[in-house]
């Protein structure tokens, strides 16, 4: 190839390149970059959709950190439904995975089932088992009945309510971490095992000492990703308790939508909304120095 | 442990373990299809039937006479979730490819400003986006739900997936392509979209998922209930006379079903899909 | 070739996404199309009803047509509990529609920001018969001495009561005890304490109308708290009211009746009147329609019973307006006109408690409970003591604030007193 040939099929190359990205480039700036840095703005603004709006300095953070016991609390419900859900679902995931990764009779079944709810719409899920505990129609409060057991208010009680909610995620998405941590799980080489075995290992040894190891990377990975979904949860709480009873759900997301969308405090919701983007934007640092640690790891 | 009967004893746990948390998962289910084929004065019955008798097929049908919209919310939900869908994968191939296989300049800057999307939750975008889109009097529309979501953040991710796997592909392959005299577009649309299948596969099931069941945005969007989607159709079963809970649930079976129909034909792809590039 | 087909379908893409939403109009284009004789109009008619309220406009639309040729109204549904919320997004976004309802609530938010429109035109014509609308239901669309929208709704709340129930335990009924002036929350409690049968889940009495946990405060608790001769707020609306012995009294006795006489269901709890679980059920007079369907069981209704402060009954309030930023509003005001005309109000009063006097009093409005005399004890002889619920400008951050407050008597979180002492404190900033 000659070099004239060659720096022509460069230029042309490089229109091409910046032709096929540049839809995407595109969405990018027009929804998440400019959104972000507008909403960044916003946030020291007190505008609203129904009056005139004006910049307001600081003021939306110091009511932030100083004056709204409402934000805190939501803070609080929000770091609380994490850490109900994270080892609930990634212990769950895990240990159905180990059971499953047997070909025993009968796992199909069970995988096929434990999977389901991942492709079932968490509004109709949602609904659903709002109904399953509902106070005397119930499911759940009919069964306790029949034992002769008065069923609580479930989605009426402050300390009942959100051990509900995360339940009713942690079976909605536990068939997800399940698949991925088979998968973990398949690509150990049975040769390890088998080593392990005749050296006398026991089940809880060889779990600990080669199983475990091999699957860090998924089930930090998994941590990650179920930790930052878990900060955003939002459709449960609007159809099973609406933030209810007082204030005993109201996460982030449910309290940026109340405060932009019910009250239309554009200015202050942005102010919570950042709240948000730098816990996940802290999760994503930390994601992407492990995974790079790992994939130099497993090398 | 290494004699039989411990084998049994292990095998009768796990299996016990199992049915416990299938029947745990399976509750819903069994709630959701007995409430719709309840009478709406039998709803509430105390004490509790495991069957209800007679099974009201009716209420099917009351479905649509109840809400003759219903349809409608269904088309809305299917299209949508299928242009989204579509376009995902088209943009996101196009662009994946693009930085894995074409060399063009700030290739890898542009790579990582379009990564640092993926750190961007779009539930702090949505307040911009809802004040734009409300001037620019696209509030009421679908526009919203299609395309953020198809050049957004879900986009983003299908960039990221897809240049993964075409780099997996031998660089043999495109260079004797481009040798052959084939436009980039060519060798993408010929070569490499046909070998991408597994990948699309993947995308196309998180995509649809996503699309099919997300509640937050057409809550913020939508006003007119002809335009809803099926998880914001749920609530006009709600009135101010109550909860018609028979068709409710009726319309719940109807809105799960055919995915999980298609689910259980092509469950191994599916899970294989999600395992292989789900995370790695 | 293939190229092409490529850029063809990611074309044919956009294109599809875009033409499948951008659908609505608001009749702009038709208005801009000068020169014709008839200009064409497309009016759009917003409303939280179900199917039915929609199918009854669409057959009174269809006769206005036949007048009104060139004009065409589009019927939008937006679900209650999103409705104010969205038509003020709408409205700021200037593509409200052009004749909406209006329920109480929200009318202040809209009225005091200049949403709605001068339609003062409307009583000009002797034909409409202005004055025989009951003035009192004007109020709240009045401003200034102008008129800004037309209520069509105005029911007061009242029980419905299983009346085989009552007689099964050899009761008097509450129409009975009404009529020999003893109907009162102590008698409704008696009774329900009688009629209470938990082994097969039958309750007394149910304050909460359907669905209605998370509204409970206004839509079905007003009526509790004035008749115990409290309120949640001043007359004036500056002042947190419910902090009294008063208001404590009405909350301690709903307390009661749901977690010590247990003659209440629990929160959360579902069951609806027509199972025939509950003995006697608040609610409004549109509940009518599904009680028509009962047919296990007798059932009637009643006045409210009376507390300390009287029977408290409230007034339930929707009304239409057309809203400000309208291009067609002579023609929204002539169709709200056509919608609320003597004729039409008798149409629409098989759903909606009447705001005309001759179609309050007439046969066929009497004709639509269970009997003549229960309309007319329960409905026509409450209208005039009935109060319409109030409402403010920030009304949405208030009811969230009293949402929650309310919650912690579901929750059992703290006593009464505190409960009341608390929502002072959260709520008064909020009133000014």
């Amino acid at each position: 190839m000659s070099n004239a040939t060659s720096s022509k099929l460069r230029r042309r190359n490089a229109w091409y390149g910046y032709l096929f990205i540049s839809p995407m480039m595109l969405g990018f700036f027009l929804f998440l970059a400019a959104p972000i840095v507008y909403a960044f703005g916003l946030s020291f603004t007190d505008y609203s959709l129904l009056h005139p709006s004006s910049f307001v300095g600081g003021d939306n953070y110091a009511r932030l950190v100083s004056e709204d016991a409402q934000f805190w609390r939501t803070l609080g419900n929000t770091l609380y439904f994490s850490a109900g859900l994270i080892p609930l679902n990634l212990g769950l995931a895990l240990a159905l995975a180990l059971l499953l990764n047997q070909k025993l009779p009968g796992t199909g079944f069970f995988r096929t089932v434990i999977f389901t709810p991942v492709v079932t719409s968490i509004v109709v899920w949602a609904i659903v088992w709002k109904y399953v505990f509902a106070t005397d129609a119930g499911l759940l409060n009919q069964i306790l009945a029949s034992l002769g057991i008065e069923g609580p208010a479930w989605l009426y009680d402050t300390a009942l309510v959100m051990p509900v909610v995360i339940v009713v995620s942690v079976l909605k998405k536990v068939g997800m971490n399940m698949v991925i941590f088979l998968a973990a799980l398949q690509d150990v080489p049975k040769m390890y095992y088998e080593a392990a075995t005749i050296d006398g290992a026991s089940r809880w040894r060889q779990f600990r000492s080669i199983t475990l190891p091999m699957i860090t990377p998924s089930l930090f990975l998994t941590l990650v990703i179920t930790l930052i979904g878990s900060l955003k949860v939002f459709s449960q709480i609007a159809v099973m308790t609406d933030g209810g009873p007082g204030t005993s759900t109201y996460v982030l997301v449910y309290y940026i939508y109340q405060l932009a969308y019910k009250v239309f405090d554009f200015g202050y919701a942005s102010a919570v909304a950042f709240v948000l983007f730098f816990l996940v934007l802290l999760l994503t640092v930390v994601q992407w120095n492990l995974r790079t640690r790992w994939v130099h790891h497993e090398q | 442990m290494n004699n039989k009967s411990g084998k049994a004893i292990s095998a009768v746990v796990r299996y016990l373990l199992l049915i416990a948390v299938s029947a745990v998962i399976l509750v819903p289910f069994y709630w959701m299809i007995t409430t719709s084929l309840k009478d709406q004065t039998k709803v509430f019955e105390f004490p509790m039937r495991i069957l209800p008798s007679p099974a009201v097929w009716g209420n099917y049908a009351e479905v649509f006479e109840a809400q003759p919209d219903f349809l409608l919310h269904y088309w809305n939900s299917f299209y949508i979730a299928v242009v989204v869908t579509v376009g995902t994968c088209l943009f996101a191939a196009i662009a994946g490819f693009a930085f894995a296989k074409i060399k063009f300049p700030l290739r890898s800057v542009w790579f990582l400003v379009l990564l640092s999307g993926m750190m961007i939750p779009a539930e702090v975008t949505t307040i911009p986006n809802f004040i734009w889109f409300s001037k620019l009097q696209l509030a009421d529309t679908h526009f919203p739900l299609i395309v953020p979501p198809m050049l957004g953040a879900g986009g983003i991710f299908g960039v990221f997936l897809l240049r993964q796997f075409f780099i997996t592909v031998p660089n043999e392959l495109d260079e004797a392509a481009e040798i052959d005299g084939c436009s980039p577009w060519t060798t993408f649309w010929r070569i490499m979209v046909p070998l991408a299948a597994p990948a699309f596969a993947t995308l196309s099931i998180f995509t649809f998922l996503n699309s099919w069941e997300d509640f937050l945005d057409p809550m913020i969007y939508i006003s007119s209930s002809d335009l809803f989607t099926l998880p914001i159709a749920m609530k006009l079963f709600t009135d101010t006379a109550g909860t018609a809970w028979h068709l409710l649930m009726a319309a719940s079976v109807m809105a799960t079903l055919p995915l999980l129909l298609v689910f259980f034909f092509a469950q191994r792809k599916f899970i294989d899909g999600i395992a292989t590039t789900g995370l790695k | 070739m293939k190229k092409g087909l490529g850029i063809g379908l990611a074309t044919v893409l956009m294109a599809g996404s875009l033409a499948g939403c951008g659908s609505e109009s608001n009749g702009k284009e038709s208005s801009s199309g000068s020169g014709a004789a008839t200009k064409e109009v497309k009016l759009k008619f917003s409303i939280w009803g179900n199917d039915t309220h929609k199918q009854m406009y669409e057959t009174m639309i269809e006769s206005y047509r036949k007048d009104h040729p060139n004009v065409s109204v589009e019927i939008m549904t937006i679900p209650s509990a999103d409705y104010q919320q969205k038509l003020s997004v709408l409205m700021a976004s200037k593509t409200a529609p052009d004749v909406v309802w209006l329920m109480e609530r929200s009318i202040p938010q809209f009225l005091e920001a200049g949403q709605l429109a001068d339609i003062s035109s409307i009583k000009d014509d002797p034909d409409y018969k202005f004055d025989d609308l009951i003035p009192s239901t004007l109020d709240l669309l009045t401003k200034d001495g102008k008129t800004y929208g037309i209520p069509f709704s105005t029911p007061p709340n009242m029980i419905y009561y299983n009346k085989t129930l009552f007689e099964e335990k050899g009761l008097k009924t509450p129409t009975e005890l009404y009529a020999e002036g003893k109907w009162t929350y102590d008698e409704m409690a008696k009774a329900a304490a009688v009629l209470t049968d938990r082994s097969k889940g039958v309750y007394g009495v149910n304050l909460i109308r359907p669905n209605g946990w998370t509204t409970s405060w206004t839509e079905s608790l007003q009526t509790l708290v004035w008749a115990f001769g409290g309120d949640y707020f001043s007359a004036d609306g500056k002042q947190f009211a419910l902090n009294t012995k008063e208001g404590i009294d009405a909350l301690q006795f709903y307390s009661d009746a749901m977690f010590k006489s247990e003659i209440h269901p629990k929160p959360g709890d579902q069951t609806t009147f027509e199972t025939g679980k509950i003995a006697m059920q608040q609610d409004l007079f549109s509940y009518m329609g599904k009680a028509k369907a009962i047919t296990d069981f007798k059932w009637d209704i009643a006045p409210m019973p009376s507390g300390a402060g009287g029977q408290g009954t409230t007034l339930g309030y929707a009304g239409y307006a057309v809203t400000k930023d309208s291009e067609h509003a002579a023609e929204a005001t002539d169709f709200v006109k056509y919608l609320t005309n003597p004729e039409n109000m008798a149409v629409t009063s098989q759903f909606f408690v009447p705001s005309r006097k001759s179609v309050l009093e007439s046969q066929e409005f009497l004709n639509q409970g269970p009997s003549p005399e229960s309309v007319k004890t329960a409905v026509l002889d409450q209208m005039a003591s009935a109060r319409v619920r109030p409402a403010f400008q920030n009304f949405q951050q208030i009811d969230e604030k009293m949402k929650i407050g309310f919650d912690s008597i579901y929750t059992k979180s703290k006593p009464i007193a505190d409960i009341a002492k608390d929502l002072e404190k959260e709520v008064s900033p909020l009133l000014n």
